[in-house]
């Protein structure tokens, strides 16, 4: 991609761009961690139904939640899919995703605010790329429920 | 005050040195308040001389003013000239408390500022009330008489030296010098006198020069070359004392008797652990503790991973040679975790009387508040566990003694046949895998029936309840939060806060707290504690198709069941074993998984556990293995887990919750 030009106002930041159903979503990179496949995941009782349970990320034990589950799709797990594993407030936290597409880079000035009703209040914003809309995960908000 | 000295770089072990002579003192003077003995006085007025060095070198005047005060009251103890009554313990005391709070902020870096209310006015007070100064008459050799008693008795044991320093005209902090001349002259020795004397040292009150008496496992050569270390001095002269007329016809200069265990024996316990010279002991921070725990806790699991992997490839490639050489070299790797891991918990044990050291000092002083007479015991202080359960059990044995004191004794005019003064015994032991720490008092007991109506009348229980309960769970009550049996809410207990917060607070450790008594003969808390938390031994169980795991410290038998053996009594399931009704949990149910989920549901197993006496069978569907495991809490993210107290990873490298027996023990029975 040609470098964005950048403006006074706007800067542009680098995303992950995963996928879930048809729709693609971006995470800011400076919040993942790393990738991984999707393992075996231990259950937690009482915990609400997206919080799929813990995984054992070299020798450490992290929760994940499933977006899928999160965002009310269907329950359904995709060869492709994978683990995020993000920074939160509370520590590395997982999150199970369809697919991950790709990281890119987005002109700040191509990001406009989300069209109500699209994720609720977990996207801050929705960019524009080759055609397709990304919508920016505002992750605290993703995490908090 | 201008110094050559970068002291700041002291200041760590200047405080944690401040706080074991701290423990010395407050144990001797309680002691001493009790049994004076000439070596004990000697011992504490020692602690404190230490300590008053020190802090004037450190440049801590406050700290170094009360603990000069102290050393004159505690001087003119040692010269026979009082006794240590109730008021000077108590007001000695009071300055170690001020003394500990001041070493507090100076780690803080808020130095020794301190606001005196009354305190030194009070130790003067009883110097001013005691006998006038006597005054030192000399002695033969010219040295004032009590050094030289002091010398000949000391060299009838050891050989003495004396090493008389002068000092660079322009030495800056003549104290100091001093100072430091004690403790290289004390290095692997023992200060006995000097002239002048210490007090004259410590406030500059000489000219140049010095004389030190003291004994020391060290040449007199090597003595001088440390000394010769200190800088600002202008001569130094080591040479062997000889004692003008013995006492007891022992030669000047004894032979050297085997001195290495004269000073073991000289050495007091109290002062184990520090830096002496030849001492075969090393200080290591804590956190590297815990990071290495850690470490080791890594290691546990991937030695139970290896193992799996190689059964797995043991089960699908049967012949190939080098499945031996993996085994082989799987087993040894599993030994050598052992063995690491058993030494760095025992490095990471402590002895408890750490903790229990603590008490003497709070016994007496509630004691003395509630005008009881109160002798207390303590068995077992050098019983070893790990600090992560050190650091919690203090809270818990604070509440169950001041109960124990505050409740359980009578005041000495209402004990019956007893003896006025009120006993109460704390004693720690192992068994097994556990510690086990038990509170004795010989009070008046707890009456159960009392405690019944009480809880009825504060609305806890129902009349119902109350006639079905048995005696153990009417005396259970007291661990019931808001229940409270003291007719008036003292400063001291009463508030009905205090044994739920202790119960709970040792079950969150894993542990158990179990109360016997006899009415009119005393009471006794027993507490069972794991002497870790880092490493279990669990019993791994499947529920629903997940693995949980089960602290095998609360496991008490594992059962099969038929359905038809579980029968229901007011609506809850029961199962009766050798004549005892067991009631049951359902664990699918506790955890909220379908009850009819693959299993044949009319064969179950159950894992009787228990907490104290009572005893509660858990459904699970099937009986995995056991397993060593490595307790690791649960992401803040998914908060408090009702029934789960943790989470660890098993050897196939998939993580498992561990259940909180004693949480749904508590919660069902």
């Amino acid at each position: 991609m040609a470098t964005a030009a950048v403006s006074d106002s706007v800067s542009s930041e680098q995303v992950v761009v995963f996928r879930l159903e048809a729709e693609r979503y971006g995470v800011d990179i400076f919040r993942v961690n790393e990738i991984i496949r999707l393992r075996e995941i231990t259950p937690i009782p009482h915990t609400p139904p997206h919080v799929r349970g813990l995984v054992n990320l070299r020798g450490k034990t992290i929760p994940v939640v499933d977006l899928r589950i999160r965002f009310s799709l269907a329950e359904e797990t995709t060869d492709k899919a994978r683990i995020i594993v993000v920074e939160s407030a509370n520590g590395q936290i997982g999150l199970v995703v369809d697919e991950v597409c790709e990281v890119c880079t987005l002109d700040g000035a191509g990001v406009e605010p989300p069209p109500s009703g699209v994720g609720g209040d977990c996207v801050r914003g929705v960019a524009r790329r080759e055609d397709r809309l990304i919508a920016l995960l505002d992750l605290d908000q993703t995490l908090e429920g | 005050m201008a110094t050559d000295l970068d002291m700041s770089q002291y200041l760590d072990l200047f405080v944690q040195e401040g706080e074991e002579q701290l423990e010395t003192l407050e144990r001797e003077l309680l002691l001493l308040e009790k049994a004076p003995t000439a070596e004990r006085i000697d011992l504490v007025f020692r602690a404190a001389h230490t300590l008053k060095g020190a802090a004037r070198a450190m440049d801590f005047s406050n700290l170094a003013s009360v603990t000069h005060e102290m050393e004159n009251v505690l001087d003119a103890v040692r010269g026979g000239k009082m006794i240590v009554s109730t008021p000077i313990a108590d007001a000695l005391l009071a300055c170690l408390d001020v003394l500990r709070t001041m070493l507090d902020a100076i780690q803080g870096g808020r130095g020794d500022a301190w606001q005196d209310d009354g305190l030194i006015g009070k130790l003067q007070g009883f110097l001013n009330g005691g006998a006038p100064e006597a005054v030192a008459t000399a002695g033969p050799s010219g040295l004032p008489q009590e050094i030289s008693d002091a010398l000949s008795v000391a060299s009838a044991e050891r050989p003495v030296f004396r090493a008389t320093v002068v000092l660079r005209e322009d030495c800056v902090m003549k104290f100091v010098r001093a100072f430091m001349a004690i403790q290289a002259v004390g290095e692997n020795g023992e200060l006995l006198a000097s002239i002048p004397d210490a007090a004259a040292l410590e406030d500059e009150a000489f000219e140049r020069e010095f004389t030190l008496f003291f004994h020391s496992d060290d040449e007199p050569e090597t003595v001088a070359k440390r000394l010769d270390k200190l800088g600002e001095i202008e001569s130094i002269q080591v040479a062997p004392h000889t004692a003008p007329k013995p006492l007891n016809e022992s030669p000047n200069v004894p032979a050297p008797v085997s001195p290495k265990a004269a000073t073991a024996e000289e050495e007091p316990a109290a002062e184990k652990g520090a830096p002496k010279g030849g001492s075969a002991t090393v200080r290591v921070d804590v956190a590297r503790l815990d990071e290495l725990m850690n470490l080791v806790g890594e290691l546990v699991i991937d030695r139970a991973r290896i193992s799996g992997i190689g059964a797995a490839l043991a089960a699908k490639y049967a012949l190939d040679e080098h499945l031996e050489a993996l085994a082989e070299t799987s087993g040894h790797l599993a030994r050598i975790t052992s063995d690491l891991q058993d030494g760095l918990m025992k490095t990471r044990m402590m002895p408890i009387e750490t903790v229990f050291n603590r008490f003497p000092r709070m016994v007496r002083d509630l004691a003395n508040k509630l005008g009881k007479e109160v002798e207390l015991e303590i068995v077992g202080g050098e019983t070893e566990l790990d600090r992560s359960v050190l650091e919690t059990i203090g809270d818990p044995l604070i509440h169950i003694l001041r109960n124990s004191i505050d409740h359980g004794l009578e005041p000495p005019y209402a004990r019956g046949g007893k003896s006025r003064q009120g006993r109460v015994v704390l004693s720690a032991r192992h068994q097994e895998n556990h510690i086990v720490i038990e509170i004795t008092d010989d009070g008046r007991g707890i009456d159960a029936e009392r405690l019944k109506t009480k809880a009825l009348s504060q609305g806890l229980i129902t009349q119902e309840v109350a006639e079905r309960m048995s005696e153990r769970d009417a005396l259970n009550l007291i661990f019931h939060s808001g229940f409270s049996t003291a007719a008036q809410v003292s400063e001291v207990s009463g508030r009905g806060v205090g044994m739920d917060i202790v119960r709970s607070n040792i079950q969150k450790l894993g542990g158990l707290i179990d109360v016997e008594t006899v009415l009119g003969q005393g009471t006794k808390f027993t507490l069972r504690l794991p002497l870790t938390l880092a490493i279990i031994r669990g019993l791994l169980v499947r529920v629903a198709g997940v693995v949980y795991v089960l602290p095998l410290g609360s496991v008490v038998e594992t059962l099969r069941v038929e359905n038809e053996q579980i029968q229901s009594v007011r609506g809850r399931e029961v199962v009766v074993i050798r004549g005892e009704t067991v009631p049951l949990v359902r664990l699918r149910r506790t955890f909220g998984r379908s009850l009819d989920e693959g299993v044949p549901a009319d064969v179950a197993y159950m894992v009787v556990v228990g907490l104290a006496d009572r005893r509660l069978g858990l459904v699970v569907d099937r009986l995995v293995g056991e397993q060593e495991v490595v307790i690791k809490s649960l992401n803040r993210f998914c908060g408090d887990v009702r029934g789960i107290s943790g989470a660890t990873i098993l050897g196939d490298g998939n993580v498992a919750l561990i259940v909180d027996v004693n949480g749904i023990v508590s919660e069902a029975v």
